[in-house]
C-alpha cells in the first residue's frame, strides 16, 4: 500500500514535469509576449523590461531557470500585476474558487446520485422523465444561460439570493447551483444507467429472494456497484470545480482563480499561465490518486498492486 | 441409478432432529412427510414483451410436500424457472401477470401478494439457490455480510443469537474449510464450488421449509456437483425441507428426485414418481427425452427429438408438441389434450365440468399420481 502510493507519487511528478514542459513550449510558440502592446514601447524600455524578467535569455535558460524555481515551489512574479507573485495570486483566489467548487461538488454528488437513483427505481415513470429532461437540459444548456436564468428568477424576480459578489453564504447559492448544473446532470445520468444495469444482475435477484426491502437493495446491494463510474468521473471533476470556472466567476463577479487563468492567457502572463497550470495539474493528479485509493474501499476486487517485474 | 433409499431416512432424521429443529409441527409425522408445502393449481404466467404477450407458463399445477424433492425437467425456455420464480414472487413485477386458481405456499394464499407480502415468506419460508454462483453473490460485499443479512432477519433465531457463530456453523455444515476466514472474504476470492456452497448456506440461513434450486449445479464441475446433490438430498431427508430441483440433466434428476415433472412449452406434460417417469414414460416427449440419453455401454447414435422447440409466441394449435411428435394423430393438431387423470373422470361421466376447464388438473391427488397430457391416454383409456 505505502509502496504503491510512493510509486504513484513518483509517476505523478513525471506527469507534472511533462505538463510544464509542453505548456512552456506552447506558450512561447504563441506570437507576441507579455509586453507586446498596440502602442509600441521604445526599444530601450522594452529591452530593459525584458532584461528585468530574463525574457531575452535563450529559451533553454528560461526553462531551466523556471524549473529551478518551481522545485522550491516558487512560481515567480506576475508580469502583468506588478509587485505580486503567482504564489500570492493563487493563495488569494484559490480559497474562493475552492469554496465555490466544493459547494458545487457536494451539490452535484448528492443531487446527481439521488436524482439518478430515483429515476432508476421507477424507469419510464413521470419522475424518470422529469429527471431525464432535467439532465438533458443540464448537459446541453450552456452554463452562462443557466446562470443568467437563475440570476433572473431567483435573484431579480423573487429576490431570494444576491445576484453577485462574494460576501457570505447566501452569495454562494446562485453560483454554486450554476456551477453544479452540468455535473449534477452528468452524475445523475451515470447513476441511472449504472443502476439499471446493476438491477439486471443476478445478485439483485438474490437480494430480493432474501426478502430485503427495495431501499435495502438499493442502498446496500445496488448503489455500491453502480457508483464506480461516478467515482471515476468525480476525480477530474473535483479538480475542475475546485480550480474555478471562468464563466461562473465572471457572471457572478467572484474573485476566483478561473478569472486569473483566462486573463493571463490574453495577457501572455507567462508565469501566471504556467503557475496556474502546474497548480491545476497537481490537483488533478492528486485527486485522481485519491479516487484510485477510494476505489478498492468500494470494490474489493480492485486491489492496489505494486508493479511487478 | 434411480434408487432413492427410503429406509435410510429414519436414522438420519433422528440425527437431524438434534442438529436443527425443522419448522414442522409434530416430529412423529416426519416419516410420512405429509405436510404439503406448495400447492399450485392452474398457474399461468404471461410476460409482456416487445414482441407481444408471452405465455411462459400455461395451466401448471404442482405440489411439494415436506422432505420431498420434486424435479422439474424440460428444454431451455419451457417455463421451469418461471414456475419456480412464481413460487416466491421473484418474477419482474412490471411486465408479468401471474394468475392461479391455487397458489398456496406453506399455508399462505399467495395470489395477489405484493412485494412486501412476499418479503414475509422469502428466506424464512422459501429460499432459492441460484444457477450461477459466479453472479448470484454481490461482488462488493463480504461473504459474512451477505450471510448475516439473512440471519438477522430470520425470526427463528429468536431474540439473542450470535450471527457469526450461526454463519460459521452453516459454512461448516456446507463443508467449507476455515469458515472464520471465509466470512471476511469476498466472492471473487472463492472457487466456484465454494461459492455455490455459500449460496446454499445463504438459502439455508433463513431456515426455510422449501428450497427452490434452479439448476444449482450447471456451472459446476462433476465432483462438486455430486457433493452439492448429496447435500440437497441430505437436507430433504434429514431436515424435512421440500426441494424443487430444476434441471435439464435427466441423470441427476433420476438420482436425486422423488417425483418428476416434465415440462414442454410452458406446460406440464407428464408428472409422476421418479420410477414412473423413467421406467414407464408415457408422454411421447418424455419418451423422446429418455431415448436421447446414452444407454449404458451400448454404442450407437443418440436418438434426438426431431425438430425445434416451438416459437413461444405462436404456439402450435392443439397439443404444443404435435409437430415433433412421432405418434401424432389428427386430433392432436386440433384440440389440447387433458391430463390423463382428468380423462378418467371424463369417461366416468362427470366430464362436462372438466371439459370447460381444459388443460387443468382439478384435484390434488392426481398431481401425486402418474399423469400425462396426451391424446394417447384417452385412446388407451377408452380401449
Amino acid at each position: 500500500m505505502g509502496r504503491y502510493i510512493l510509486q504513484r507519487l513518483g509517476s505523478s511528478l513525471i506527469i507534472i514535469w511533462i505538463i510544464i514542459t509542453i505548456t512552456f513550449l506552447l506558450m512561447h510558440a504563441i506570437p507576441g509576449g507579455p509586453f507586446t502592446a498596440e502602442k509600441k514601447l521604445p526599444p530601450q524600455v522594452k529591452a530593459s523590461i525584458e532584461e528585468k524578467y530574463h525574457l531575452n535569455d535563450p529559451l533553454w535558460k528560461q526553462y531551466t531557470d523556471y524549473m529551478g524555481r518551481i522545485v522550491q515551489f516558487d512560481l515567480g512574479p506576475s508580469f502583468k500585476y506588478e509587485g505580486r507573485s503567482v504564489n500570492e495570486i493563487i493563495d488569494e483566489s484559490f480559497p474562493v474558487s475552492a469554496q465555490l467548487g466544493f459547494g458545487a461538488l457536494l451539490v452535484a454528488i448528492i443531487g446527481g446520485i439521488t436524482a439518478g437513483a430515483i429515476s432508476a427505481m421507477r424507469p419510464n415513470s413521470w419522475i424518470d422523465y422529469l429527471v431525464t429532461i432535467k439532465y438533458t437540459l443540464g448537459i446541453s444548456v450552456p452554463t452562462f444561460i443557466i446562470g443568467a436564468l437563475l440570476v433572473y428568477w431567483l435573484g431579480f424576480t423573487f429576490h431570494w439570493f444576491p445576484v453577485a459578489l462574494w460576501k457570505g453564504p447566501s452569495y454562494m447559492v446562485l453560483p454554486v447551483l450554476t456551477l453544479a448544473a452540468q455535473p449534477t446532470a452528468f452524475i445523475a445520468r451515470l447513476t441511472r444507467s449504472g443502476l439499471l444495469d446493476v438491477f439486471e444482475q443476478e445478485y439483485i435477484k438474490t437480494a430480493r429472494a432474501k426478502g430485503l426491502s427495495q431501499s435495502e437493495i438499493l442502498l446496500k446491494h445496488a448503489l455500491g456497484n453502480a457508483i464506480l463510474p461516478v467515482i471515476t468521473y468525480i476525480g477530474p471533476l473535483a479538480a475542475a470545480l475546485l480550480t474555478g470556472s471562468f464563466i461562473v466567476e465572471t457572471i457572478f463577479a467572484i474573485p476566483g482563480l478561473g478569472q486569473y487563468f483566462v486573463t493571463s492567457i490574453y495577457n501572455r502572463d507567462y508565469t501566471v499561465i504556467l503557475g496556474i497550470t502546474v497548480f491545476y495539474s497537481a490537483l488533478v493528479v492528486g485527486l485522481n490518486l485519491v479516487v484510485d485509493m477510494i476505489y478498492p474501499m468500494i470494490d474489493p476486487r480492485v486491489t492496489m498492486q505494486e508493479d511487478k517485474d | 441409478m434411480m434408487n432413492v433409499d427410503m429406509h435410510a431416512n429414519r436414522d438420519a432424521e433422528s440425527v437431524a432432529s438434534n442438529m436443527m429443529q425443522p419448522n414442522m409441527s409434530g416430529m412423529e409425522h416426519m416419516n410420512e412427510h405429509t405436510d404439503v408445502l406448495v400447492n399450485v393449481d392452474n398457474l399461468c404466467v404471461t410476460i409482456d414483451t416487445f414482441r407481444g404477450p408471452l405465455q411462459a407458463v400455461r395451466h401448471n399445477s404442482l405440489t411439494v410436500r415436506a422432505g420431498e424433492i420434486l424435479g422439474i425437467v424440460g428444454e431451455s425456455g419451457c417455463g421451469k424457472s418461471v414456475t419456480a420464480n412464481a413460487l416466491m414472487g421473484l418474477l419482474p413485477l412490471r411486465n408479468t401477470v401471474v394468475t392461479a386458481d391455487t397458489l398456496m405456499v406453506d399455508g399462505h394464499d399467495c395470489r395477489n401478494y405484493t412485494e412486501s407480502d412476499w418479503n414475509t415468506l422469502r428466506s424464512s419460508t422459501v429460499a432459492m439457490v441460484f444457477q450461477d454462483p459466479m453472479t448470484a453473490l454481490n461482488p462488493i460485499l463480504s461473504i459474512g455480510t451477505q450471510l448475516y443479512e439473512v440471519i438477522t432477519r430470520t425470526p427463528a433465531y429468536g431474540e439473542s443469537y450470535d450471527k457469526r457463530a450461526i454463519a460459521i456453523d452453516l459454512l461448516t455444515k456446507m463443508g467449507i474449510s476455515s469458515p472464520e476466514k471465509r466470512l471476511k472474504q469476498y466472492p471473487h476470492e472463492l472457487s466456484g464450488g465454494m461459492r455455490q456452497r455459500v449460496v446454499i448456506a445463504m438459502a439455508l440461513a433463513g431456515k426455510p421449509k422449501l428450497i427452490l434450486a434452479d439448476e444449482p449445479t450447471t456451472a459446476l464441475d462433476v465432483t462438486t456437483e455430486v457433493q452439492i446433490l448429496k447435500l440437497l438430498q441430505q437436507l430433504a431427508k434429514e431436515e424435512g425441507i421440500g426441494v424443487i430441483f430444476i434441471s435439464h440433466n435427466l441423470r441427476v434428476v433420476a438420482q436425486l428426485c422423488d417425483r418428476v415433472m416434465v415440462m414442454y412449452a410452458g406446460q406440464c406434460v407428464e408428472s409422476g414418481s421418479v420410477e414412473d417417469i423413467f421406467l414407464k414414460p408415457s408422454h411421447p416427449y418424455t419418451q423422446g427425452l429418455l431415448r436421447s440419453l446414452p444407454q449404458g455401454k451400448a454404442r450407437g447414435e443418440l436418438v434426438a427429438i426431431e425438430g425445434q422447440p416451438p416459437d413461444v409466441y405462436v404456439l402450435p394449435t392443439g397439443c404444443a408438441f404435435h409437430p415433433r411428435c412421432p405418434d401424432a394423430m389428427n386430433i392432436c393438431a386440433k384440440e389440447e389434450p387433458l391430463m390423463s387423470g382428468q380423462v378418467q373422470h371424463e369417461l366416468e361421466g362427470d366430464g362436462q365440468q372438466y371439459e370447460q376447464q381444459c388443460g387443468k388438473v382439478i384435484e390434488q391427488p392426481q398431481v401425486q399420481q402418474h399423469v400425462y397430457r396426451c391424446w394417447l391416454a384417452r385412446k388407451e383409456a377408452s380401449l
